[in-house]
């Protein structure tokens, strides 16, 4: 009996263990004809968000690496992005050098707050994500605090742009027209309708070539081992809360590069919303591309923005030529974040417990050989 | 060098205590250069005590330190951490791996001492920035593979080794450390196949041959005589003998292993015991999945009334029986209780059917640390058979029936001289041999018709010991419950049982009668007779 | 990661390296504060009394600001630029009563506010820059009626009430 399981197991193991990605593609297969896109403006389209958002999920994966599952605290990366944000534009500094100053004013913050971040989190271990979920909220309601009455009167802004007539306070929605698209417009060429921003690519190019290099160093080293166990890493001399904590540090300090590329790419920054879903997105779109709470690659990254996209673009579409309505995309982006997560999360439970299971299938098979 | 003179380890009347109760007394010996020193002993013996004092374990400071000298190379050294030791040059490999699933071999054994690239980067970032050198990384693992002369595959993910790639691993590291000069291994060959087991004697005499000493620590003898120099038996904390292993044999080993004389503080089971015939627990071809307790194949029958102990080393399995049969681990085979088969996996079903267990593991399953004595005492029995519980309206609705929850509570603390303020204090305050009584006394009230109970004795003082075992004789003689006590000290089952299994490997080796003289115990725990029989 | 180091192994290399980074970084962020920061230049060709002397606006001129693109000024425009940094150039051209095409040379000069304001008859009139340039302040009219403090409310209530209202945002 258990030999006919194991013939049977390959493709069934391949499909457990891809089961997100493989319910996104064949959605988004349904999708297409209905929706009537022609490839072009996919394709464009996708290039477009793809570039837009592949630095922050990218952010994730250090710490994912190093054990801790997903960052839901890459909110606070977000947060200090969108801090710095704020500054240039009150500021008046456009183009690349004021996204350039907006990243190195987002750099302490972001340091500040993954630190922090990651010392809670190296007082909940083993319950590192429901823990960087929760201080995401909570940060949040510091940096509303910061943004709606700190900025003017403590943190000297004049600028009507950003600050409300009130004299005190962001403004719900900052036009970022003195930033957009800088970065992309910078060396972008045209290949037929679909335009490339090429510098923005390099720079996510050069992300991925740190992120690789990244895993070859001795502290990536360390991060595998950590995350591997934290016991074994400890007893080799590994100092296992610093490799932990700077997991989250770096992490937190590309997501609030990515934010600022998102931002100055989107154009408009919504102050008090745009951080809070990014992390669930950002998350959502990792996980569509096959990676789990314990693994995830750069081709995870890439995948899964395309495919989670490719569904948000084809959606709205296929909803309102099917039934009239195109609010049904709308609906279907927080509903499928949202299934998304949950589904890895029983998916890796599952998952952990099976494997667990396997040594004692292995002794009942040794018994059932000796009977 | 003045090793030729002086011995590279030397220990003089090494003595420690934990809490005013002596553990090791007057241990000394020495160790030369390149010699493979074997340690035997009994569990309790005092070895990883030995063990914990050469490497200065944190255990051995926060309880005091320990009386004595150890010398290396003619000098008294004192180590306050594990890393003194490496750095004096002993290494140990314990019994648990420690190794990372994810990576090589050649990762695990350099795991934080990989060779690094110097990068600009490390004057910004720090030393970790550096990359790591795979090529050297290799060549270095590779160099400490052959040094112990093993065949490793350096690029094998550890998940994916058999266990005795894992043990060659772990031992691959110790060796790769520079200025090795002692190694300890702690039961090396427990989880080995024999070939496995082979290998690595060799690689021993391999490493010994190279200069560096080994001590061996091991419940196989054939192995001791294999490959050791000399051998040291401990027993209750005392080297009982030092013998050349080429001029001794296992009988002999095994003979001061246990050989003990029988303190006869509870009179000996009664010789003219009539047990019946009928049987009524069968086991067959019990396999259970317990971490470090793995039981393989196990074949077993209780008779009714009767008191069955089983023993064994640490390790070999005999926890796990238990523990699988009442389904607190997976497990599988047929075990029949009174004619019915008990279904495995399910401890509820065991419950119901009159099985009751006292667990090893106290403060873990075993007790309600919060609650009152009353509670623990009378929860199982509430839950599991509706005593205790008053009917109204038909059975609609039960209540608790307090004043007999109180009564039969203080008739199990009056029998079991607990000592406690009232049947209402908190089990977590009570001492380590009353919540063992506890426990026992929370299985009582189940009015089971088998009861296991394993190490019963474990963490609890001589005089608690000595009652303990009384209340339990007592309930089999007088209520004619069938009982199976799991214990590691052989002395406590002879004191009380009428039969004693032996478990050896995950299977039974031997069932003798608890008169039968200790060694013979001794023997079959060793797993002499399999190996004969081979 | 300090703590029981001597001086001796905290100002090693790495130190100055790591300071120097720091302070590289700094500069580079005040460099960029002022390289990138945007201001609005208001080319002016009203007329205007410099230095209690008046002139009257050019009927024509011609003002191209550093490389973009040069614009037509007639009597009485004023056009805002967007300009990055603080030192520019300006070439002014204009004609004379027989339109005859006048170029003035390229004058080079700094802004001196966020909002500055350059007055071409003053160029023309072959006045130093420094006199033509000065900061803009709008003038504030009153309007009889509408209060300026009375629009704020509204849009501050408007404000709040969205914060947490639309939270699905494009990603």
């Amino acid at each position: 009996m258990n030999k006919k399981m194991n013939r049977k197991f390959d493709t069934k193991d391949f499909i457990a263990n891809n089961i997100v990605p493989i319910i996104f593609v064949v959605l988004c297969i349904v999708c297409y004809p209905i929706a009537g896109y022609s490839p072009e403006y996919l394709i464009d389209q996708i290039i477009t968000r793809l570039v837009r958002n592949s630095f922050l999920v990218l952010s994730l994966l250090i710490p994912i690496m190093a054990g801790m599952g997903l960052n839901f605290g890459m909110t606070l990366g977000a947060m200090a992005g969108q801090i710095g944000i704020v500054f240039i534009t009150a500021w008046n500094i456009v183009g690349i050098p004021g996204l350039l100053l907006a990243a190195i004013i987002a750099t302490p913050i972001a340091i500040i707050l993954g630190w922090f971040c990651g010392k809670m989190l190296n007082m909940a271990k083993g319950r590192e994500m429901i823990t960087s979920y929760m201080i995401s909220f909570f940060m949040n309601g510091v940096y509303q605090l910061v943004v709606l009455y700190g900025m003017g009167p403590v943190i000297p802004l004049h600028s009507d742009q950003v600050i409300l007539p009130r004299g005190y306070g962001v403004r719900n929605t900052i036009d970022l027209i003195n930033v957009r698209r800088s970065i992309d417009n910078f060396l972008q060429f045209n290949i037929g309708p679909v335009r490339i921003p090429l510098l923005t690519i390099i720079l996510i190019a050069l992300l991925c070539v740190v992120i690789i290099w990244f895993r070859k160093t001795k502290l990536g080293q360390d991060m595998r081992a950590v995350g591997q166990d934290m016991e074994v890493a400890r007893e080799a001399g590994i100092k296992v809360e610093r490799t932990r904590i700077l997991s989250i540090v770096i992490s937190t300090v590309f997501a609030a590069y990515g934010m600022i590329i998102y931002l100055s790419n989107m154009g408009t920054l919504n102050t008090y919303n745009s951080h809070s879903q990014i992390g669930m997105f950002s998350i959502a779109a990792l996980l569509v591309g096959g990676a789990s709470v314990s693994r995830a690659s750069i081709k995870n990254v890439f995948l899964g923005i395309v495919l989670f996209h490719l569904m948000f673009i084809l959606t709205p579409q296929a909803g309102k030529n099917l039934i009239g309505q195109a609010q049904i995309g709308e609906f279907f982006r927080v509903f499928v974040s949202y299934g998304v997560i949950t589904l890895s999360l029983v998916l890796y439970e599952i998952r952990t417990r099976r494997e667990k299971a396997e040594s004692a299938k292995v002794l009942a098979n040794a018994q059932e050989a000796k009977a | 060098m003045s090793e030729m003179t002086k011995p590279l380890l030397e220990m003089k009347s090494v003595s420690k205590e934990y809490n005013g109760n002596p553990v090791l007394k007057d241990v000394s010996f020495t160790l030369g250069q390149g010699e493979v020193l074997g340690l035997v002993g009994e569990n309790g013996a005092g070895k990883s005590t030995l063990m914990n004092i050469l490497f200065g374990m944190e255990v051995i400071q926060q309880t005091g330190g320990y009386g004595g000298q150890v010398l290396i190379d003619g000098k008294e050294v004192k180590f306050t951490s594990p890393l003194d030791a490496l750095k004096a040059g002993i290494g140990m490999v314990h019994q648990e791996f420690s190794l990372l699933p994810g990576f090589t071999a050649a990762e695990n054994i350099l795991l934080n001492r990989e060779p690094e690239n110097k990068s600009v980067l490390s004057l910004v970032f720090g030393d970790r920035a550096n990359t790591i050198d795979r090529k050297k990384l290799q060549k270095e693992a590779i160099e400490a593979i052959t040094k112990l002369g093993v065949s490793l595959d350096p690029d094998m993910l550890v998940s994916e080794m058999p266990v005795g790639h894992k043990q060659f691993t772990e031992i691959s590291r110790e060796i790769s450390k520079s200025a090795i000069r002692l190694l300890v291994l702690d039961e090396p060959t427990a989880v080995l196949t024999e070939k496995e087991a082979e290998m690595l004697l060799k690689a021993i005499e391999n490493l010994s041959k190279q200069g560096i000493s080994v001590i061996f620590i091991t419940h196989r003898l054939q192995e001791i005589l294999d490959v050791c120099d000399k051998v040291i038996v401990m027993r209750d904390g005392r080297i009982i003998n030092e013998l050349e292993a080429a001029s001794t044999s296992i009988n002999e080993m095994a003979k001061l292993m246990v050989g003990r004389e029988v303190a006869t503080s509870i009179n000996p089971v009664e010789k003219d015991r009539k047990i019946s015939d009928k049987v009524v627990l069968s086991v067959k071809h019990l396999w259970v999945d317990m971490p470090g307790e793995t039981v393989k194949d196990v074949n077993l029958e209780v008779h009714e009334g009767e008191f069955l102990g089983i023993g064994g080393l640490a390790g070999q399995g005999k926890l796990g029986i238990p523990n699988g049969i009442m389904g607190l681990y997976p497990a599988g085979g047929t075990v029949t209780f009174s004619g019915n088969s008990i279904p495995l996996n399910n401890p509820r079903a065991c419950l119901d059917s009159d099985l009751a267990f006292v667990s090893e593991d106290r403060r873990g399953v075993g007790l309600l640390l919060d609650e009152s004595l009353e509670w623990n005492i009378a929860f199982p029995a509430m839950q599991i058979h509706g005593k205790f519980l008053k009917k109204y309206l038909g059975g609609l609705i039960n209540w608790r029936d307090q004043g007999a929850i109180k009564e039969v509570t203080e008739k199990y603390i009056k029998q079991l001289q607990i000592k406690c303020t009232s049947s209402k204090q908190k089990a977590k305050e009570l001492s380590g041999g009353n919540q063992q009584k506890i426990c026992l006394a929370k299985s009582f009230a189940l009015e089971p018709k088998l009861l296991f109970v394993s190490e019963p004795t474990r963490g609890i003082d001589i005089g608690a010991k000595a009652l303990v075992l009384q209340a339990l004789r007592e309930y089999n003689r007088k209520y004619g419950v069938t009982i199976v006590m799991i214990s590691s000290e052989l002395e406590e089952l002879r004191q009380c049982c009428d039969r004693i299994a032996i478990i050896t490997d995950g299977a039974v080796s031997g069932i003798l009668p608890a008169s039968t003289p200790s060694e013979d115990f001794g023997i079959l725990m060793v797993g002499k007779t399999k190996k004969e029989a081979k | 990661m300090i703590k029981g180091k001597s001086a001796k192994e905290i100002f090693d290399i790495r130190f100055f390296v790591r300071l120097g980074c720091i302070l590289i970084i700094i500069a580079l962020a005040i460099f960029l504060y002022f390289y990138g920061k945007q201001r609005t230049l208001y080319v002016d060709n009203w007329s205007t009394e410099i230095n209690g002397v008046s002139y009257r606006y050019a009927d024509w001129a011609e003002a191209q600001v550093d490389d973009l693109a040069a614009s037509e000024y007639n009597p009485r425009v004023r056009r805002g630029i967007p300009l990055r940094g603080r030192t520019h150039t300006i070439t002014v051209t204009t004609e004379d009563d027989n339109f005859n095409l006048i170029e003035l040379d390229p004058v080079e000069f700094r802004l001196p506010a966020d909002q500055s304001i350059i007055s071409l008859p003053g160029l023309i009139a072959g006045l130093p820059v420094e006199d033509c340039i000065k900061e803009f302040i709008p003038e504030v009219v009153e309007i009889p009626g509408v209060s300026a403090t009375d629009t704020s409310g509204g849009e501050e209530a408007a404000a709040e009430e969205d914060l947490f209202g639309d939270m699905s945002m494009d990603f």
